[in-house]
């Protein structure tokens, strides 16, 4: 049993404890969100706990280790002598920790969504409305049709039927936070039902590069686990003034749901009436609600 | 001269050491400067930190696991467990990770306890290959995200456990050399050399029962440094790619089904998500690529991705790994065309 294990059993606590420190800081700031889904907190809270019991563990087998005395069978997982593996080692162990505390925390904005690419669409056929190519526009229906039926052929549209329907008697459509979504797929697989409706929507403005001056998205990250899979959603919003936006504001948008052609395939386009600087949301990004699609209260 | 150098280290140190805690203890200093702001670092970091803090829990549990093992099961059990025949061995392992649901972080130490046990190696490589996939929580986060084609979430179960048995079987027909690194067999060698040796010099300060939780949480401690590094490369480069490469470069549209098959499985490799919600990203290509690729990203990912091959090359030859993920690759591939046909 080798005295220097000391400075390693000690290292070790350190780093454990470090991770536990930083995990509560986390949860008390608030900010656990911004890496953790909501579903995941309470075991990441948990292994906050394993790891202080961890790093109390090494605290006392490295005084037993200055003792000479061996906790029970400190032959194996040590380190090997070599400095500059142990540094190495050491340095990726501590690595989020350092990166963690000491760089700020930030919403993952416009920047991901560049690196992950916005999903606009996610109905896997075109609506049978055909429009003729260079036409970029489709003027809003008028509002007043009878109540159009929410069938489809198609049984991964067909689930969102029932949730289409109370979607639609709204009036405007609000989107919510807790089911959004599944709102934007509802109204994404039904575009053409849904034409003309008025829609009120927050979100992050995003722009890609060949979007034209008049046009956005608002946007929101959603989350299933963790940020590797954070996946952007939105919907295309036609404003003469969108120019003005600056990337990553959050706005909420007043608007006419309709569609237009847009990298070759016909999709959601929101025609804005009035768009409202607000506040950033508590909650930055959304998650897939896991109630009964059927049951759901839009 | 000797003394003045160790006594310049040694002020050096102590130096270091106070600026670390001072800066700890006023970080703002550090997080407003101009760099912080740098949104590419802003990306890395919160993609490399959640990375680490959802993958914590499950890593922990699995060095939790391989501990109770190591010190409570006695080896006459594990090597009871896996019949002799190695077909039905191998199904067996295949299905063992419905008890054990965690991600592919978890998995490794367990195996690697399981084989210094006296595991079966191929046993083992199936349980790490389908372990990740064949459980209840990642059917249900499956059929969650597919909710209207049922059929992919039981066709990736059954992909699998098909691989998985293949693999193992081929692995265990051809791999006469030790797969195991040498570090992992001689750790075995000398634990039990430790043990009789060792227990001549303990200060009887517990009495047995509690000396074996004492061990599991030696051992458990150890195990998580040890894993833990591996487990954090893997994470790092994961940020790398997933902050700097942007998906459209990984996604290009290739022109046949075939070709979209490796793409995926490239895919599914490169931004190495877990399987607990590897479903959901799956789920948002639905409209882009065909049931067969969306598969093969789905039973590839969690089998092999940059994480795990760190890991695994922690445990296993490196010339192991490599054998591993080209027969993985071709049978996930092959299996995928095949399920696609049939759906």
């Amino acid at each position: 049993m080798q005295p220097r294990y000391f400075a390693h059993y000690l290292l070790r606590a350190a780093l454990s404890g470090g991770f536990t420190l930083y995990i509560v800081h986390l949860v008390k700031s608030g900010k656990l969100m911004y890496y953790i889904a909501p579903r995941m907190e309470t075991i990441v809270k948990l292994s906050a706990v394993a790891l202080a019991l961890i790093a109390i563990y090494l605290v006392f087998a490295a005084l037993w280790a200055l003792q000479g005395t061996a906790p029970s069978c400190g032959c194996h997982h040590m380190p090997g002598k070599s400095p500059v593996k142990n540094t190495v080692a050491y340095s990726l162990l501590a690595a989020p920790l350092i990166l963690g505390w000491f760089v700020p925390d930030a919403v993952m904005g416009s920047k991901v969504v560049d690196m992950k690419g916005i999903v606009l669409s996610k109905a896997p056929t075109s609506p049978a409305v055909s429009t003729p190519p260079g036409e970029t526009v489709n003027p809003p229906s008028t509002a007043g049709d009878p109540q159009p039926v929410f069938t489809s052929d198609d049984p991964f549209a067909a689930q969102y039927s029932k949730f289409a329907e109370r979607l639609f008697a709204q009036d405007p459509i609000v989107i919510k936070e807790d089911t959004y979504l599944e709102a934007i797929s509802a109204i994404d697989l039904f575009m053409e039902q849904f034409q003309g409706k008025a829609i009120k929507i927050s979100g992050f403005v995003y722009r890609q590069e060949d979007m034209s001056d008049t046009q956005f998205v608002v946007a929101r990250l959603a989350m299933e686990c963790c940020s590797a899979d954070a996946t952007p959603y939105g919907f295309l919003v036609e404003w003469p003034e969108a120019k003005t936006l600056p990337e990553d504001t959050w706005v909420k948008v007043y608007a006419a749901i309709s569609s237009s052609m847009f990298g070759g395939m016909e999709i959601v386009t929101l025609q804005a009436s009035r768009v409202e600087s607000i506040e950033a949301p508590e909650t930055p990004y959304v998650y897939p609600n896991y109630d009964v699609l059927d049951n759901l209260q839009p | 001269m000797i003394h003045v150098v160790r006594m310049a280290i040694f002020l050096m140190g102590i130096f270091l050491l106070s600026l670390l805690i001072v800066l700890l203890m006023n970080p703002h200093v550090i997080r407003s400067l101009p760099l912080m702001d740098d949104p590419e670092l802003q990306s890395f970091k919160t993609m490399f930190v959640s990375l680490t803090l959802e993958a914590l829990p499950f890593l922990l549990l699995g060095v939790l696991v391989s501990s109770l093992i190591q010190v409570f099961v006695p080896e006459s059990w594990i090597r009871r467990i896996i019949p002799r025949h190695p077909l039905l061995g191998a199904i067996v392992a295949s299905l063992l990770g419905i008890v054990f649901p965690v991600c592919e972080c978890g998995m490794v130490p367990v195996a690697r306890r399981l084989i210094q046990k006296g595991f079966p190696v191929y046993a083992a490589v199936v349980f790490l290959l389908a372990g990740p996939i064949v459980n209840p929580v990642v059917y249900s986060s499956t059929s969650m995200a597919f909710r209207a084609t049922p059929s992919i979430a039981y066709s990736r179960m059954a992909l699998a456990v098909l691989v998985s048995v293949i693999v193992g079987w081929m692995l265990l027909r051809f791999v006469r050399w030790d797969p195991m690194r040498p570090e992992t067999r001689v750790r075995l060698r000398n634990h039990d050399r430790g043990h009789n040796h060792d227990h001549h010099r303990h200060s009887h300060r517990h009495n047995e029962a509690s000396s074996k939780w004492m061990e599991t949480l030696d051992h458990a401690a150890g195990e998580f440094f040890d894993m833990g590094k591996y487990f954090i490369f893997g994470a790092f480069l994961t940020s790398i790619i997933q902050t700097f490469v942007p998906r459209s470069v990984m996604l290009d549209i290739a022109q046949s089904d075939g070709a979209a098959t490796i793409l995926m499985m490239a895919f599914a490799y490169i931004i190495s998500i877990c399987s607990t919600s590897d479903a959901f990203v799956a789920s948002s290509f639905a409209s882009t690529f065909s049931p067969g690729a969306l598969l093969a990203f789905l039973v590839f990912g969690p089998m092999l991705d940059v994480k795990s091959t760190w890991m695994l090359l922690s445990v296993f030859k490196a010339r192991f790994v490599a054998l591993l993920a080209l027969l993985t690759a071709v049978c996930v591939w092959m299996g995928s065309r095949l399920f696609e046909m049939l759906m």
